[in-house]
């Protein structure tokens, strides 16, 4: 080992350093601003995080739409992702998943009863266990749970142009991979 | 609301706005590899090679990663910051090359498994019963070192032939899909009591290896993504607190056991490692002589004594680290490691399925608590449990393993990022798409 590599190797110990964190300070800086617009987004959440909705016909016939995330539970308790007082519901009475062309309902405590020929498909999870059969429903049908009668509308149209921004952002080919979606 | 202008959204989107942080980072490298060339007399073929592959590596890896998935370029900018500080770290110790350039191959292919996680991250979760298929043959994988065993204290490893691997950091990011599937279903205990079944006796094989190091990680994540897909505070609560009265039991009774000599002596160490009387203590001395006597600005790249350290490259990489590069590098190189749970965290809480979130949550989680676990074992804070620093430490199966959870995460920022592109075409009535 020559002086000349011990006194270059002292030295750059503190370009290293300096290097070091400038790294962490951009990626901390980016992060930030990661953080604030993730954090916009989610307060916009009424605009953007509703992909679908449930119009919802109570006993008395009043009507209400309830904008739904992409999934969670249904029912009367303050816990469930969508709380619907009013409508007869059990304290958890459903869970959804929206799909592509279509919604999952899940029923946990209650029951989910589709009108008839609306329902897509019918999923048994085990024979013999009828609350926990899947069914899946295809939007703009109805289905009725505790009281109320429910329809499935989609709010959002997944339609994902490829923009000159996206293939600068993210490459042609998943630009057009996204545009065969 | 700033933050969602067309203008400051483009100028997010754009490629050069990671440009700075990569750039800093191949400078890093390239400065790095071509001091380590000069070392030993004459130039050094390994090093001026990786002086020149390591940036472009990076690069080419950042534009290859950006044409096939919407992922966080951030994380994989500051991963691939700390492979490449694992690859210099083991040149610059071990003054071996054949340790760096193995490094160096493994972390290739993990790049290939961080590109196949990002793909099933993206997905939908799997089926159910292909996972619940999956979860025998998986424990059977487990148990494999009880039948190829290899000459370690610790019997988690697995020898066929000239191949050697460790079982346990294969099956993690595995276990964390398979309790991503399970926790994000609602149904309740009768949909999850499969998954906790799956995962108890996974900790069960590491208790009889024994290898506790993973043991910690698996029972971590288990609790850590059960308390977050189900909010049960309660049994939370109650399995943390029954497992702190089981290690207590455990400790009692672990003299009195022969099986467990090895573990034994390792904590009457940590102990009291300037004793003298174990023969393993001086690791632990030694790794501690290291780490202060890197000071403030570290001994200088290639010029430090850590290598006297046994198993400084993978269980004392911190304190090589520590002792080459000072220790504000080394906490700065911690606050990339927290920066990248920050991060996998966003990226967890923005996701828009129980699935992903929880998918990504238990990779970053689990990345931090096996940092953590070797950080403070390499300080003398905890007992040292053989766990490696994901990423740095050498070991192919750590990084693979490592590599494929950080894909996964990649793959959930990748879906986020098309609600987002939805969320903002919404918000501004594309107004921002089309300029």
């Amino acid at each position: 080992m020559s002086d000349l590599y011990e006194s270059a190797a002292l030295v750059l110990r503190f370009l290293f350093l300096i290097l070091g964190a400038g790294i962490f300070l951009r990626a901390a800086w980016e992060t930030a601003i990661d953080s604030s617009r993730a954090r916009f987004l989610r307060q916009a959440e009424e605009k953007t995080g509703a992909i679908a909705y449930f119009s919802v016909i109570d006993a008395r016939g009043r009507k209400s739409v309830v904008p739904l995330p992409r999934e969670g539970t249904v029912g009367a308790q303050w816990k469930c992702d969508v709380k619907i007082g009013g409508a007869g519901l059990k304290k958890k009475h459903f869970y959804y998943e929206i799909i592509d062309g279509g919604i999952v309902i899940t029923p946990l405590d209650g029951e989910v009863k589709p009108t008839v020929n609306d329902i897509m498909e019918v999923k048994k999870e085990e024979e013999g266990v009828g609350p926990y059969d899947k069914k899946t429903f295809r939007p703009g049908r109805t289905f009725s749970a505790g009281s109320a009668q429910f329809k499935y509308v989609v709010n959002r149209i997944h339609v994902k142009p490829v923009s000159p921004a996206l293939k600068r952002a993210y490459g042609s080919i998943t630009a057009k991979l996204l545009q065969k979606k | 609301m700033a933050g969602i202008t067309p203008e400051v959204y483009r100028k997010k989107m754009s490629r050069a706005y990671e440009l700075p942080l990569v750039y800093m980072v191949m400078l890093f490298q390239f400065v790095c590899m071509l001091l380590l060339a000069f070392r030993d007399g004459p130039v050094e073929t390994f090093s001026l090679t990786m002086s020149v592959c390591l940036p472009i590596g990076t690069y080419l890896g950042l534009k290859i990663l950006s044409r096939l998935f919407y992922a966080d370029r951030c994380i994989y900018i500051l991963v691939a910051f700390l492979c490449s500080l694992g690859i210099i770290l083991l040149r610059a110790v071990l003054k071996k090359e054949t340790d760096a350039s193995e490094q160096s191959f493994f972390v290739g292919i993990g790049f290939v498994f961080m590109l196949i996680g990002a793909f099933v991250g993206s997905r939908s979760a799997m089926n159910e019963k292909f996972l619940h298929t999956v979860m025998p043959v998986c424990l059977g994988v487990m148990c494999l070192p009880f039948i190829f065993k290899t000459s370690s204290a610790a019997n988690n490893w697995v020898r066929i032939g000239s191949i050697q691997f460790q079982p346990s950091e294969i099956m993690k990011p595995v276990l964390i899909v398979m309790l991503a599937k399970g926790f994000s279903d609602k149904s309740g205990w009768r949909k999850w009591a499969a998954y906790v079944v799956f995962s108890v006796l996974a900790c069960g094989i590491l208790f009889m290896q024994p290898d506790l190091g993973s043991l910690f990680i698996f029972f971590f994540i288990t609790v850590g993504m059960f308390y977050i897909g189900t909010g049960n505070w309660k049994t939370t609560l109650f399995v943390l607190l029954l497992a702190a009265g089981g290690v207590g039991v455990f400790l009692s009774i672990l003299d009195k056991v022969p099986a467990f000599e090895y573990l034994a002596s390792r904590i009457a160490i940590w102990k009291n490692p300037w004793s003298g009387e174990y023969e393993n203590s001086r690791q632990i001395v030694q790794g501690l002589i290291s780490i202060a006597s890197g000071g403030y600005f570290g001994a200088g790249l290639g010029l430090g004594s850590a290598d006297r350290v046994a198993v400084v490259s993978s269980d004392y990489i911190f304190a090589a680290l520590a002792e080459e590069f000072g220790t504000p590098f080394s906490i700065l190189v911690l606050g990339v490691y927290l920066l990248i749970l920050i991060r996998g965290t966003m990226i967890a809480m923005n996701a828009r399925s129980r699935y992903h979130a929880l998918l990504a949550f238990g990779c970053v989680f689990a990345l931090t608590i096996q940092m953590l676990l070797i950080v403070c074992g390499n300080l003398h804070i905890l007992p040292l449990t053989g766990v490696t620093l994901p990423f740095v430490s050498a070991g192919g199966s750590s990084i693979l393993a490592s590599m494929t959870m950080i894909g996964l995460v990649l793959g959930v920022s990748g879906v986020n990022a098309e609600d987002e592109y939805d969320d903002l075409m919404r918000i501004s009535n594309g107004e921002w798409r089309d300029e």
